[in-house]
């Protein structure tokens, strides 16, 4: 079954690349130490790979040529072009390896292998197998070898894919099976898939350098897998949501393994944060012609589900725009257009933060993720006015929805309970909106950046709600997540950590906005602050913390807006 | 009724059997009662219904079920009987025949037997329909059945009594007025059985019928009632309802009223009802008489009670003078005090509804619904519907001007109360005066009426047909706003706005196409991004949020259903919207022929919510609160 998975997904490869990031954790799988890879897309002298196989009786050089995409299946057009296979051959036959450095690997035999991710044609088979006896396997040639889109299959399977997920027991493979059956239905809670998972990564035992390369090449595969079905069915919502739990999941294990600083661990996962931040490219790309216009990211297939569709996909298209902002900052910001594409970027956020009417309207408490990476975004492109109205929007929405609706965020972001309050006109008894943590963080930012006029007009009249006064929380980590960093990449903080209240039930009474005022600062300067140096942040990977935020919506930590 | 006369009629056989054909032919071929034979009672001291009703009466008696009474208390069941009868043998007989059998039976009875009248009437139950048979054919043979004043009042007093609150008990007033009308001796008597008793409910209809004889002497004795204190009130109201020989006699009670009944604040109804009464002969009161009923009833309709500003109301809708222009003109004046009325029940509307219908032009109808508006806010009435209709098919172009300076009135409650109006009158019909009169409006207003009518609740096409003639106004700015107007309302009806357009843009000429070319380029745009959200599967929800999408849609419209089919959600805003339709099969619809294919559910929306709602209906309320209560 994983061989038709793998020949499925191996033919259909578009680029050659897209091969590499599982072809080279093969190569060192199947025994072969990497000596030279030459640039991406720039085979040198025909060869994409150069290796050293040590074998039981022998040594050699082993040069591997790629050809994936168009060139993939060996025709007699693909086989004599400029540049086609027989050029590349002979140019690999001719290009000596030499590194000065190693001069034990001067002499060694040499073998060449054709690797493609699809067949030889029938009416190219005589003339190819003819140019293979007459260049290559004789006296003082070199051996030859062509790993065809079947032999690579089996490849991977007995030696990469083997130890993760074509095991005996074949829950994995069950598992990979039931999470592509699944991915264009729609659905956002994907168990199947979870479970596979966890249970790769469970199952990975030894944590020798084989066994790591192994894990995160599965892991990959999976990635790219579920990256090439969500194509192929024109929607890549699934592979951005599989994919981001994906490497936030992979990132928690590696840091509870301490591998967060392994070099080579540190290679594998970067091809995984590239897949990740493609996908998300490819996704927003998406939106591209959208994002330019007013309530560009209304469907108008939603309906009268809207109401909450609507400012739930604002707040995801946002969050993922946010993330491809501080990736790019890392990634291209040697670019040399890269300051234009960040302002172009920078311009085309703010336009869908203020242009999407549903970007602005919290349904959930968790908005408060959402509402610190937006002002943080402002904050880095020095944009405080855009704060200012930003916050104004949020509270206005808040208000309007408190006065017309008499609700407020719900507290434990429970679907379930506002699809009732909303679709069936009537509070649902489980509906909790007597406590928030979002308002306290509105009301605070509000205040620490002057814009008093913003708490006096809404803090009486938010907190006042149902015949109670509403909590004001903050919601605080663990005092030894320092240690626990992992569990923020893994899931949703709910039972860890503990809350700080703001409940003074005489000063919302009070017509003192002034008394109000330093009541409220008073209770969140005592509060205090955690000190948190993620060993995340010190990574490349650092967006990952937005990102874990992001998708588990756990909210910002104090430090967040306080610091 | 001669009852010997009767007994000889069915004596002469031959006679007899000659008019019982007839009288089947009539009852057979439902003849109207017209054709009832004169010759029958040429012989006789009878009334051809006697004869009539009298050999009727032979044939219905040879029917098994019915036994003719002997004594009173068998009188309600043979009633009944006969009924029944006559509903099975004649089912197709007329209501005048069986009203006159009736009468003639209690009459026949009573006076053949020497009937206790009372005991036959009491006899029924209050509530019954016995109980209104017996007392329709009591007031019509009142003048023939020998009876004490005593027997007459206690007869009239339990018919009074038991079906209060029945419009019908007015006609046993009228029958007491009759019977009194002539016969002054009884009319005393019965006053005096009156005043015995200390109970002057029927002391307006005695009066009434006496009065005309005795006018001095009516007079006299109801101040003198008055004075005392018994019977005051309805001695008041009977002071209004007697019948003045001339135009002194008039004067002379008005002036009674002036000195001696009415005071400062206070109002009471029978002085009301009273003064309405005089007013109606109008030609025998003089300027100073009028002055002095008006100017009470103006005090009345500002400082009265609810129940007296009611009773003025109802009375005064119902008034009819010698003197037409004065009658318009206490109306109208009525009208104007009643604008900020209260309105406790619907009891209220009625007789203003009727009051604006006698307003001679739609002006006036309207301005009276403009400060109707002002006083009651967004509350409309239907008790006023028919008079607007009536209004505008009296005279379109007068009613179209006022409406249009009620749309774009300052005050959102007009604009709100005039877009309602236009639902109900059918504009269209004179779209003609309507494009000609608003594109001669200046660039303020045509802005403010653009605005009015598409913040309303009309159709879209309604609304959109009556702006549209804007597009041929002289000011640029004006098509601008209306084109913005357009594409907003595009972007929140999509395709209902195009279909409605493209229906006018078949009737315009070649000015107006360049304009709708102009909404149509820009159509396309809008039109362009809908094919790129349709196109996006990562925008859809049932592509993204499956699960929730359609948790959501189960519970929505399942509460949709039952809203629709609450009554006490029937004035809802956005019911307006909102049409019930049931499919039987397939799991998709789509209206008409033209628009998507849509999945789920058996009831939807015919006319769909803009799309500014969905976004987030508490905002989209709040705006269109904000927008709706402008005021300018």
């Amino acid at each position: 079954m994983l061989n038709i998975i793998l020949t499925r997904y191996l033919a259909n490869l578009r680029e050659r690349n897209e091969l590499d990031w599982i072809f080279a954790p093969l190569l060192q799988s199947m025994g072969y130490q990497i000596l030279d890879r030459p640039s991406q897309g720039q085979p040198e002298n025909g060869k994409d790979y150069v290796t050293l196989f040590c074998g039981e009786s022998n040594k050699r050089i082993v040069h591997f040529q790629i050809k994936a995409g168009a060139d993939k299946d060996i025709s007699s057009r693909v086989f004599t072009k400029e540049d086609g296979i027989r050029e590349s051959l002979l140019a690999a036959k001719d290009a000596k390896y030499r590194d000065l450095s190693q001069p034990e690997l001067d002499g060694l035999p040499v073998k060449i292998v054709l690797v493609h991710t699809g067949t030889l044609n029938q009416n190219c088979y005589e003339q190819f197998n003819g140019f293979i006896d007459d260049n290559f396997n004789g006296i003082n040639q070199p051996d030859f070898e062509r790993w065809d889109l079947y032999k690579l299959a089996d490849l991977f399977s007995e030696h990469l894919f083997n130890e993760f997920l074509f095991t005996e027991s074949q829950i994995s493979i069950d598992l990979l099976k039931k999470t592509l059956a699944l991915l264009g239905t729609g659905d956002t809670e994907h168990p199947y898939y979870k479970e596979l998972i966890r249970t790769i990564l469970s199952s990975c035992i030894k944590k020798d350098k084989l066994s790591i390369i192994r894990l995160l090449s599965t892991l990959n595969l999976i990635g790219q897998l579920i990256f090439q079905y969500s194509q192929e069915i024109d929607n890549l919502h699934p592979a951005k949501e599989h994919v981001t739990y994906l490497i936030l999941q992979t990132w928690g294990w590696l840091l509870e393994n301490h591998l967060d600083q392994t070099p080579f661990v540190i290679e594998q996962f970067a091809y995984m944060f590239l897949l990740h931040y493609w996908i998300t490219d490819q996704y927003l790309d998406k939106f591209k012609d959208l994002l330019n216009i007013d309530n560009g990211l209304y469907s108008l297939k939603g309906s009268s589900f809207e109401t909450i569709a609507f400012p739930l996909r604002c707040t995801e298209i946002i969050n993922c725009l946010l993330y491809h902002y501080w990736c790019d900052i890392i990634l291209h910001r040697d670019n040399e257009n890269f300051e234009a594409m960040k302002t172009g970027l920078e311009n085309l956020i703010t336009k869908c933060i203020f242009d999407n009417v549903g970007s602005t309207i919290p349904l959930f408490d968790n908005y408060s993720v959402t509402l610190i990476n937006i002002i943080k975004f402002f904050d880095f492109i020095k944009k405080p006015d855009f704060v200012r109205r930003y916050l104004q929007e949020v509270f206005n929405n808040i208000a309007i929805t408190k006065q017309m609706s008499q609700r407020l965020p719900e507290l434990k972001n429970n679907m379930d309970n506002l699809i009732e309050f909303i679709a069936n006109d009537e509070r649902p008894i489980e509906y909790w909106d007597s406590s928030s943590y979002l308002l306290e963080m509105l009301f605070e930012i509000s205040l620490r950046r002057g814009y008093d006029d913003l708490f006096k007009t809404y803090f009486k009249f938010l907190r006042k709600h149902n015949d109670d006064t509403v909590k004001l929380l903050v919601y605080h980590p663990p005092t030894d997540f320092i240690d626990y960093e992992h569990i923020l990449f893994q899931h949703e903080l709910i039972t860890e950590g503990y809350t700080s209240v703001f409940q003074d039930e005489l000063d919302v009474e009070s017509d003192n906005k002034d008394l109000l005022i330093d009541s409220f600062k008073k209770f969140y300067q005592d509060d205090g602050v955690e000190d948190l140096n993620l060993r995340t942040e010190s990574t490349q990977f650092l967006p990952l913390v937005f990102l874990a935020h992001s998708y588990y919506l756990t909210p910002w930590f104090p430090s967040s807006w306080r610091s | 009724m001669n009852v010997k006369e009767l007994e000889s009629l069915s004596v002469n056989k031959e006679h007899m059997n000659q008019i019982e054909q007839e009288v089947q032919t009539l009852l057979q071929e439902q003849k109207n009662y017209d054709l009832l034979d004169d010759k029958w009672s040429a012989e006789y001291d009878l009334t051809k219904w006697e004869c009539f009703n009298y050999i009727f009466l032979r044939i219905l008696s040879n029917e098994p079920e019915i036994n003719e009474p002997k004594e009173e208390s068998e009188y309600v069941t043979f009633l009944e009987h006969v009924k029944k009868t006559i509903g099975e043998r004649y089912p197709r007989l007329g209501y005048k025949f069986k009203k006159e059998l009736i009468r003639f039976l209690l009459l026949y009875y009573s006076l053949l037997y020497d009937w206790d009248i009372e005991r036959v009437i009491t006899s029924t139950k209050p509530g019954d329909y016995m109980f209104f048979e017996n007392m329709w054919a009591f007031c019509g043979i009142l003048s023939d059945l020998p009876m004490s004043s005593h027997q007459i009042l206690s007869i009239s007093t339990f018919f009074d009594e038991n079906g209060k609150g029945d419009l019908a008990i007015g006609q046993l007033y009228n029958a007491l007025t009759d019977l009194t009308n002539g016969n002054n001796a009884i009319g005393w008597e019965l006053l005096d059985c009156m005043q015995e008793k200390g109970d002057f409910r029927f002391l307006v209809a005695i009066i009434n019928g006496i009065s005309s004889e005795s006018f001095q002497k009516v007079f006299i004795y109801l101040t003198k009632l008055i004075n005392t204190g018994l019977g005051s009130p309805e001695a008041i109201m009977a002071l209004g309802f007697v019948n003045t020989p001339d135009a002194s006699s008039m004067d002379e009670i008005i002036r009674y009223f002036e000195s001696k009944i009415v005071k400062p604040d206070d109002y009471s109804i029978p002085v009301v009802m009273a003064l309405v009464n005089l007013l109606s002969k109008s030609d025998w009161l003089n300027d100073s008489n009028i002055a002095f009923i008006t100017g009470y009833f103006e005090s009345a309709m500002i400082h009265g009670v609810q129940k007296v500003k009611l009773t003025l109301l109802d009375r005064v809708s119902r008034l009819k003078t010698q003197n037409q222009e004065l009658t318009t003109e206490i109306k109208r004046k009525l009208l104007l005090l009643a604008v900020d009325l209260i309105v406790e029940n619907s009891h209220f509307l009625a007789p203003i509804s009727i009051l604006l219908h006698d307003m001679p032009n739609p002006k006036e109808v309207l301005n009276f619904i403009t400060l109707w508006a002002e006083n009651h806010g967004y509350q409309k009435e239907d008790e006023f519907t028919w008079v607007v209709k009536e209004s505008y098919r009296k005279n379109p172009l007068e009613f179209q001007e006022t409406l249009f300076s009620m749309l774009i009135s300052g005050n959102p409650y007009v604009r709100d109360y005039a877009n309602h109006i236009i639902t109900e009158v059918d504009m269209i019909k004179g779209i003609i005066s309507w494009d000609t009169m608003i594109l001669d409006s200046s660039t303020e207003t045509a802005d403010k009426l653009i605005e009015s009518i598409v913040a309303g609740m009309l159709s879209i096409k309604l609304r959109l047909r009556l702006i549209i003639p804007l597009k041929r106004h002289d000011d640029p700015s004006v098509r601008s706003h209306l084109l913005q107007w357009m594409i907003w309302l595009t972007h929140d009806y999509g395709e209902l706005v195009k279909a409605a357009i493209q229906e006018i843009h078949d009737e315009s000429n070649k000015l107006d196409k360049e304009f709708l070319d102009q909404y149509m380029s820009l159509y396309e745009v809008i039109s362009e991004i809908w094919n790129q959200k349709v196109s996006v599967k990562e925008l859809d929800p049932s592509q993204t949020n499956s699960y929730y999408f359609s948790q959501f849609n189960r519970i929505y419209h399942k509460h949709q259903s039952k809203v629709m089919n609450d009554n006490s959600m029937g004035k809802s805003v956005l019911l307006q919207f909102v049409t019930k339709i049931q499919i039987g099969r397939g799991h998709h619809w789509r209206i008409g022929a033209n628009s998507s294919i849509d999945p789920l559910n058996e009831i939807k929306v015919t006319t769909p919510f803009p799309v500014t709602y969905y976004m987030s209906p508490d905002r989209y309320n709040f705006d269109a609160n904000l927008r709706r209560n402008r005021t300018w």
